[in-house]
């Protein structure tokens, strides 16, 4: 879809929603917390995808620009009912796809108003056009639906007995769009009490079925806990932990790894801000390396400084530090960066802009080679990976035109330039899309 | 051809079995450019031929991924290599050579694109577990408490991580870890709103402690004339009944700022005056948590809520440090403390109403 195209079609929606919404100013609405609640939406944009990448010694650059007309419906119950539900229906058709999407939660509270049960879905249809630039382009129907009970919930503590069952179905099933059934069950236990210190954890055990490609079926084992403390200045820390094991059907396809994720988020006060603190780990340990399952472990840290107004502006600044040790794989690299930004709450224009510059330097990402010879001379080398600087920009924000009129945009751009010239490359994407909210 | 091995240039190969096929890869590379700077025709065609070698081991590597771009940079060098083969089958050998190489260059990039995306690939399906769960316990807290701004960042999160779902089954997992990325932390934004009190429970507390700032302000003043004093902490009631509107009008953000406003005005007020906290003020506090907390007991036990009898329980403790800061002189704490009482005795009220 070329640009002009693009932006003869986005013009063309914006157009529209008004008189959609006026064909539909009849339906009436409940807004009262103490009632039942409908309300609906049109929204009109476009999502724009960037990849540029070395192919074949020549830059390539690929761009999917998609706009999208969209329509949702959204109901809840009344916020003292005991029979709490959610449920929001949308359907929408663009350049390249129409989607569907129906998604529900319901919640029934006991006399204490204490939760029960829940419920909670969401089925997703997606069916592209003939014309679609997507590579991949078989419809599909994809749905989820868990169930939750709460047989015993203390004072301090609840038991939370999960189970669930979800899916993938593509009308023309290939190599790269492989239908798959998920089955699983956990029990957790999760804190109660609305003061400062939140906890919970449990156990989940997964299965992933695949019908046509029985051997990377996969069954999984998880523990997982995370703790959560905030006082009333604003300072606080959360933990969470999760070790997962994976084990695959056929272990000459695909290995059965462990993997162990830990997150660390801080917040501390410091003269007018706060120092904040986000450090996050992920390990992965395969029972068997292959040429692309590589044992690893990624840790990135940002540290730094926020302060201001929560209305008029929170800067933050500091340093990021990224490290991925694969022992003596090439991959192997350390990054180290400056991130700032501003955002801003506004009650007309919410949003934010956050910059990062740095580089990323590969510990070997140069393997070198020899003719046997055991002379100098006959070393040779060969670059799997190069050193980079990169930039990475975000932009997010929310315009709210008029009571009714919103409009939301954000982009993200990170190039990346490499040491060898045909190794560079940038990934990027925006959207932009009018809501009306009547 | 040349026997070759390969090493690494700073560590020993201790990892040779994860770079064996590696090492077959590279090992026809070189060669067959010594060979065709020697201009050779047989040289020329053993370097093709090895490139047919790497295609295949290439593809079996590539095929154990989703990754589409790697599938499609692979594909371009398997042209390439087909390019390569018809001119040496007619007798242009150093340009079958020059495309030859360019597969080469092509089929290396699909393999660091196939091994870049595996890594990405695992990693986005723990990810988005643990963003479902986040999402739905924040958009039950968020819808809970009314905060309509971390609703919408929430919204807007997983509108992100449906995108990146698709882009997932696009096979393009660079793309989608960028937006997995970015939902998370637009959800973040939404826990941060949530946390750092732009929600009705909070503003309320945010409200009553503004509100007690103003008080303790006029107390100190009071028959003190000072004109700017006493402007000041006019403006300050009148931030504090715009915060109000603001609550009201479903505006929390505007709220804060206003609650925010008034009470640095309280405090400038206060401090044109001359006073500051005085053991006074403290104890005046601590009599009027005393009268609320003996309306509030009954209440309380009558309603049998084990949550409001938690936060009454938590009020007397900070009441009971207030008392103790008191005795010891540090009336900074003092203030705190019963501040932080009174607050939560009126989160207790809350809960029974």
């Amino acid at each position: 879809m070329s640009v002009q195209q693009t932006f003869i079609c986005l013009a063309g929606g914006l157009l529209l929603l008004p008189a959609v919404c006026l064909a539909q100013a009849e339906i009436d609405f409940f807004r009262d917390n103490d009632r039942t609640a409908w309300s609906w939406d049109l929204a009109s944009g476009i999502d724009t995808y960037l990849h540029t990448y070395a192919l074949a010694l020549d830059d390539t650059s690929e761009a999917l620009a998609e706009f999208m007309v969209q329509a949702g419906f959204q109901g809840r119950s009344a916020r003292q009912s005991r029979h709490r539900w959610r449920l929001r229906a949308e359907a929408s058709t663009g350049t390249e796809l129409w989607r569907q999407r129906l998604e529900g939660d319901y919640r029934y509270l006991d006399k204490g108003r204490v939760t029960r049960f829940r419920l909670l879905g969401h089925f997703w249809g997606r069916q592209y056009k003939q014309t679609t630039e997507y590579v991949l382009s078989s419809d599909n129907l994809e749905g989820r639906l868990e169930a939750r009970v709460y047989p015993l919930v203390g004072r301090t503590a609840a038991l939370d007995l999960r189970a669930w069952g979800g899916l993938i179905d593509y009308k023309t099933p290939s190599t790269l769009e492989v239908d798959y059934k998920d089955a699983g069950g956990g029990v957790f236990v999760r804190s109660q009490t609305l003061g400062s210190h939140m906890w919970g954890g449990g156990v989940r055990r997964a299965r992933r079925a695949y019908p046509d490609s029985s051997e990377i079926d996969r069954d999984t084992w998880s523990v997982e806990a995370d703790y959560d403390y905030q006082n009333l200045d604003g300072q606080g820390i959360r933990l969470f932990h999760k070790s997962d094991r994976r084990l695959i059907a056929d272990e000459t396809v695909r290995p059965s790894a462990w993997t162990h994720w830990t997150d660390l988020n801080s917040l501390v006060n410091a003269g007018a801000g706060q120092v904040y603190l986000d450090v996050q780990s992920e390990i992965w340990k395969y029972d068997q390396e292959t040429d692309v399952y590589i044992d690893s472990w990624l840790t990135q840290t940002a540290l730094g400084y926020r302060w201001g107004d929560v209305l008029s502006a929170i800067w933050k600044a500091g340093p990021v530090l990224e490290r991925l040790d694969a022992g003596d794989s090439p991959e192997t690299y350390t990054q180290l960066g400056v991130r700032a930004g501003v955002e801003s709450y506004g009650s007309a224009v919410t949003g934010s802009v956050t910059l990062e510059y740095g580089r990323r330097i590969y510990d070997q990402g140069e393997v070198a080679l020899d003719d046997g010879s055991g002379d100098i001379a006959g070393f040779q080398t060969i670059d799997l990976y190069t050193d980079f600087n990169y930039w990475k920009i975000w932009l997010l924000g929310s315009w709210r035109i008029s009571r009714k009129f919103s409009l939301d945009f954000l982009a993200n751009y990170e190039p990346e330039n490499h040491t060898e010239q045909t190794d560079d490359s940038a990934i990027g994407f925006a959207s932009l899309h009018l809501i009306w909210r009547p | 051809m040349n026997t070759m091995t390969c090493h690494h240039t700073s560590r020993k190969l201790n990892r040779a079995i994860v770079f064996g096929i590696l090492v077959l890869v590279l090992a026809g590379l070189f060669p067959g450019q010594a060979a065709a700077q020697m201009g050779g025709s047989d040289q020329i065609q053993a370097y093709i031929e090895r490139t047919e070698e790497l295609l295949i081991w290439a593809r079996g590597l590539v095929a154990e991924t989703q990754s589409v771009p790697a599938r499609r940079v692979l594909g371009q060098a398997a042209d390439l290599h087909r390019r390569s083969m018809g001119m040496m089958s007619t007798g242009h050998m150093l340009e079958a050579l020059a495309v030859s190489r360019r597969s080469r260059a092509a089929m290396w990039h699909s393999v660091r694109l196939a091994r870049e995306a595996m890594g990405l690939e695992e990693r986005i399906r723990i990810r988005v577990e643990r963003f479902r769960d986040q999402h739905s316990q924040l958009m039950e807290r968020a819808t809970e408490a009314g905060n309509k701004q971390a609703i919408e960042f929430l919204r807007r999160s997983e509108r992100s991580a449906i995108r990146a779902r698709e882009q997932y089954h696009q096979g393009d997992f660079k793309l989608s870890w960028k937006m997995l990325e970015h939902a998370g932390d637009l959800m973040r934004r939404s826990a941060r709103l949530l946390a750092d009190g732009a929600s009705p429970e909070r503003l309320e507390q945010e409200m009553d402690r503004t509100r007690m700032l103003i008080e303790r302000a006029s107390e100190r003043l009071g028959d003190n004339p000072d004109p700017q004093a006493r402007k000041l902490l006019a403006e300050a009631e009148e931030a504090l009944v715009r915060a109000r509107q603001g609550m009201d009008q479903g505006h929390p953000g505007r709220a804060l700022q206003m609650s925010g406003l008034a009470r640095r005005l309280a405090l400038r007020a206060a401090s044109v005056s001359g006073t500051g906290p005085d053991e006074e003020a403290v104890v005046r506090q601590l009599d009027r948590f005393d009268e609320r907390s003996g309306r509030v007991a009954d209440k309380v036990r009558d309603s049998g809520s084990k949550q409001a009898r938690e936060m009454y329980e938590r009020a007397l403790q900070h009441r009971t440090r207030a008392a103790e800061a008191t005795a010891d002189g540090d009336r900074e704490m003092a203030l705190r403390q019963i501040k932080a009482a009174h607050d939560l005795l009126g989160q207790a009220e809350d809960l029974i109403r």
